[in-house]
């Protein structure tokens, strides 16, 4: 009896916890519901979360909705729009500019539950943070952006110890003046990079490098920062206190790490885990999601090129370069290997850069007559037919696209100039260390403007440049560099660009094939993305249909 | 007894030194660095980025400080993810990378012996015959190629499983199932194979004649010594799967230990790739120490032997 009893307690208590169960799951539920979720593949997990210390791609991807700048990535174009800065002035000749600061920017914090506002955002931010990312201490890669800065540069290689001699300057709360070395006119087109961000100086002095972890990180952007699972993923929730804060319509961003080329993400994507992947997939999955509509493509401030090792013999010879140069089946490349609108070159700096006319290697478009002059200038470097002319060796690190243009060319140079090129891969960090090292014939190479700035192509390849690589030296060219790069006439200053690439393009020891175009995957439901040349996609702009989504993808959005 | 086990563990613990001393320097000799990218950074703040991490220092000095530290069961701050230790990542990942190998053993033993136990009972009938060749396509096909095939059918198809992530109950049930699978198969020959001989063993026939029921003779006499074989496969199958977890984390998206794994060692992530060398070893040693006891409370003889 007294058993009974007690199944039958046991009993009542499970009927009555079972409505009070589904009340509360239901209510979790509804809550769910009204929080638009973004999924964002973001590639392999990032390195730094430090806009001031961040190096790819991926870290730019959620920093820039994190911070704020002077100046941000326009989400269209990819062109500088106003951030922090209300407005700016700069005296004549563009090497003193004075920002006028808003006043409704503040610094906020996740505290778990809820962002909270800290302080507002002032002049003197701006002073901490460019003399924080040149301090020697804080050993930022891409310091060297803030050069333009007057002793900036003596500063960061620690020739110069006084911070407040660098050319930043708090005028008062709200504006700031920038004192240049000497001229650039073109000053708005850094600022939107990274290296110029802004960030908060309470908790980076009181948690040193853990200022960017759950619960200590302030931010500025439109979204603030949740939580960073490892392998997996980092949450960014909406910042209330963001000035245009009711204009965003998603309240909560994943940016999931899963890979570049990868098909497993291109195998989520289609499963509906993201909405959004900013990484290219495997070249074998293109062709369906192009027909598919799910590929926004735009051309990239990039080139693929081969670069040459000008110490070695026989490719010492400039005539050899070009045979090379010559040879190359760029059309063929983007047709059937890259296939995402890639546009064949034959200049070193992209097309697309704006103010710029490209030179290049050669004025013929005609491929057949292009091969006859290669032949040409074969035989009259001394191996008609390629007789005599040693086997060399093709460097490219291990990727499919890499392997499959490394055949390709190794065939072509073959069977048009006779001559043995052997591809040969390696892993990634083995490759630039043997191309750092210049231990090859010829190696595949890539380079991504960090701005839309065709010097940021052309000063690679100084005499000893960090990352020439080539063994290139022209004392002729290291002086027209440094005359480009003080020169205040942005007219003049193309010029002498011009007149650089010039002879890049004769001497070759870069061989340019094509642009890069930057790749992302977007589902249809979602509206406000655009691709652009910087590949720059500030989440504030996108806007998810939510019911078309769930229509779509009904097992994921429940 | 006793002084078997601790010498046993004693040697493991040795093996062990040698393997993380071995893996120290190999990775050091390895081209190319943590820090060497498409755009290298300007030289003087690549040495301080260097010095940070005592990578100036000589290799010896190098070593030292590292075993020093792991001497404290610190395994050092990562290169890759600035601000994070070692131990932090490991102890992030780890969970998802046991579960994901538990849930595995258990479907390999559960599984792998039931159907072991019932083809050597049906001998030579079909399903025996069934069973086995069965297992022999669990053993030929590679996880790179059933994963995805899965994947395709389940998750893109018809849209029943999560093709990635381990966020939900469903979510574990494709990728332990791929990484159970060629143990499932090993271990229900291995079963089969040792039921065999021991229902042709004389005291098997000895229980018979004195007329036990077959349940009985199976359970209590004839499992105990098929579990042998199966115990001592424990633990290569034990490192077998950790060493798949690397092909299915990467498959199915899963945030675990071996994922790190594998982009620690491109990235010249050396503390990182260490700190994974180290954990996966002990686990290796560790069950490898596990399954010789356990033998010596199996086994009767090499109990007396030892």
């Amino acid at each position: 009896m007294m058993f009974k009893n007690k199944l039958s307690k046991v009993f009542t208590r499970v009927l009555i916890s079972i409505p009070v169960l589904l009340f509360l799951v239901s209510n979790s539920a509804t809550a769910a519901k009204s929080k638009v979720v973004l999924n964002v593949q973001n590639g392999e997990e990032i390195r730094y979360l430090d806009p001031q210390l961040s190096t790819g791609m991926g870290s730019a991807n959620i920093s820039i909705n994190l911070f704020e700048g002077l100046y941000d990535y326009g989400h269209k174009d990819g062109e500088p729009v106003k951030g922090l800065a209300l407005s700016h002035t700069s005296n004549k000749d563009a090497s003193v500019w004075t920002f006028k600061l808003r006043k409704d920017f503040s610094w906020v914090k996740y505290d778990g539950k809820q962002v909270k506002k800290m302080r507002p955002i002032t002049a003197h931010d701006v002073v901490y943070s460019y003399r924080r990312i040149l301090n020697p201490a804080t050993a930022s890669e891409y310091a060297y952006m803030l050069y333009i800065l007057k002793n900036a540069k003596n500063f960061n290689k620690g020739k110069l110890k006084d911070a407040s001699k660098v050319g930043v300057k708090a005028l008062d709360d709200h504006t700031v003046q920038l004192t240049l070395e000497g001229p650039v006119p073109s000053l708005i087109q850094y600022l939107p990079h990274h290296s110029f961000g802004v960030v908060p100086k309470e908790p980076i002095e009181k948690h040193k490098e853990k200022w960017v972890t759950k619960g200590n990180m302030w931010t500025s952007g439109a979204y603030a920062f949740k939580d960073w699972l490892l392998k997996d993923k980092i949450i960014l929730v909406k910042n209330p206190f963001y000035p245009e804060a009711k204009k965003v319509q998603v309240d909560e961003i994943n940016f999931n790490f899963i890979g570049t080329y990868s098909p497993e993400a291109v195998r989520a994507f289609r499963a509906g885990k993201n909405d959004i992947d900013l990484e290219s997939p495997p070249p074998s999955e293109l062709t369906s999601l192009v027909k598919g509509k799910y590929v926004k493509a735009a051309r990239m401030l990039g080139t693929y090129f081969v670069r040459v090792n000008v110490n070695r013999k026989p490719m010492n010879d400039a005539r050899i370069r070009k045979a090379l140069a010559l040879t190359i089946p760029r059309h063929k490349i983007v047709k059937y290997i890259m296939k995402a609108g890639e546009v064949p070159t034959t200049s070193f700096v992209p097309n697309a850069m704006s103010g710029y006319d490209a030179v290049s290697f050669t004025d013929e478009k005609d491929y057949k007559k292009n091969l006859q002059q290669a032949k040409k200038l074969l035989a009259e470097a001394g191996y008609p037919d390629g007789k005599g002319f040693p086997k060399i060796k093709y460097l490219y690190n291990t990727a499919e696209n890499h392997k499959k243009i490394a055949v390709l060319l190794s065939k072509t140079w073959k069977e048009n100039l006779g001559i043995d090129v052997v591809p040969e891969n390696q892993e990634w960090k083995v490759y630039l260390n043997t191309q750092k090292a210049q231990d090859y014939d010829v190696s595949r190479s890539g380079w991504i403007a960090d701005m839309a700035d065709p010097m940021n192509f052309l000063e690679m390849f100084i005499t000893d440049g960090g990352n020439n690589n080539t063994g290139f030296s022209s004392a002729e060219y290291d002086r027209l560099i440094s005359q480009a790069q003080t020169e205040k006439d942005l007219e003049k200053r193309s010029k002498i660009m011009a007149k650089i690439e010039n002879i890049l393009m004769s001497e070759l020891p870069v061989l340019p094939i094509f642009n890069y175009t930057a790749l992302s995957l977007v589902q249809p439901y979602v509206t406000g993305f655009y691709a652009n040349k910087m590949d720059q996609h500030p989440m504030k702009y996108i806007k998810i249909d939510v019911a078309k989504r769930k229509k779509l993808f009904p097992g994921m959005h429940k | 007894m006793f002084v078997a086990i601790i010498k046993r563990l004693f040697s493991s613990f040795l093996t062990l030194i040698a393997i993380i001393s071995v893996s120290f320097f190999m990775m050091k000799f390895a081209p190319g660095g943590p820090f060497d990218e498409e755009k290298s950074p300007p030289e003087n703040i690549r040495k301080a980025i260097e010095a940070k991490y005592h990578l100036d220092k000589p290799l010896v000095t190098q070593y030292f400080l590292y075993m020093k530290g792991l001497a404290q069961l610190d395994l050092g701050p990562s290169f890759k993810v600035a601000h994070l230790r070692v131990n932090d990542v490991i102890a992030e990942g780890i969970g998802y990378t046991l579960r994901l190998g538990a849930i595995a053993m258990f479907f390999a033993l559960v599984l792998g012996m039931t159907l072991g136990l019932i083809a050597s009972l049906y001998h030579n009938k079909w399903i025996d015959h069934l069973l086995m060749s069965t297992a022999m396509l669990g053993i030929s096909v590679p996880n790179i190629v059933l994963a995805p095939i899965l994947l395709l059918i389940f998750g893109l198809y018809y849209k029943l499983l999560p093709v990635s992530g381990l966020d939900s109950f469903s979510s574990y049930i494709l990728p332990s199932f791929c990484l159970s699978l060629f143990y499932i198969a090993n271990i229900a020959r291995l079963t089969r194979g040792a039921m065999l001989e021991i229902l042709n063993s004389n005291y098997i026939r000895t229980a018979y004649s004195k007329g036990l029921p077959k349940w009985r003779i199976v359970i209590f006499h004839c499992l105990k010594p098929t579990m042998i074989p199966v115990a001592s496969y424990l633990g290569p199958a034990t490192a077998g799967m950790l060493a798949g977890s690397l092909v299915i984390e990467k498959i199915f998206v899963i945030p675990g230990v071996g994922r790190q794994f594998v982009d620690s060692a491109f990235a010249r992530d050396y503390t990182m790739a260490l700190g994974m060398i180290i954990f996966y070893c002990t686990m290796v040693v560790f069950f490898n120490a596990f399954v010789d006891i356990s033998y010596m409370l199996l086994d009767p003889r090499i109990r007396k032997s030892s």
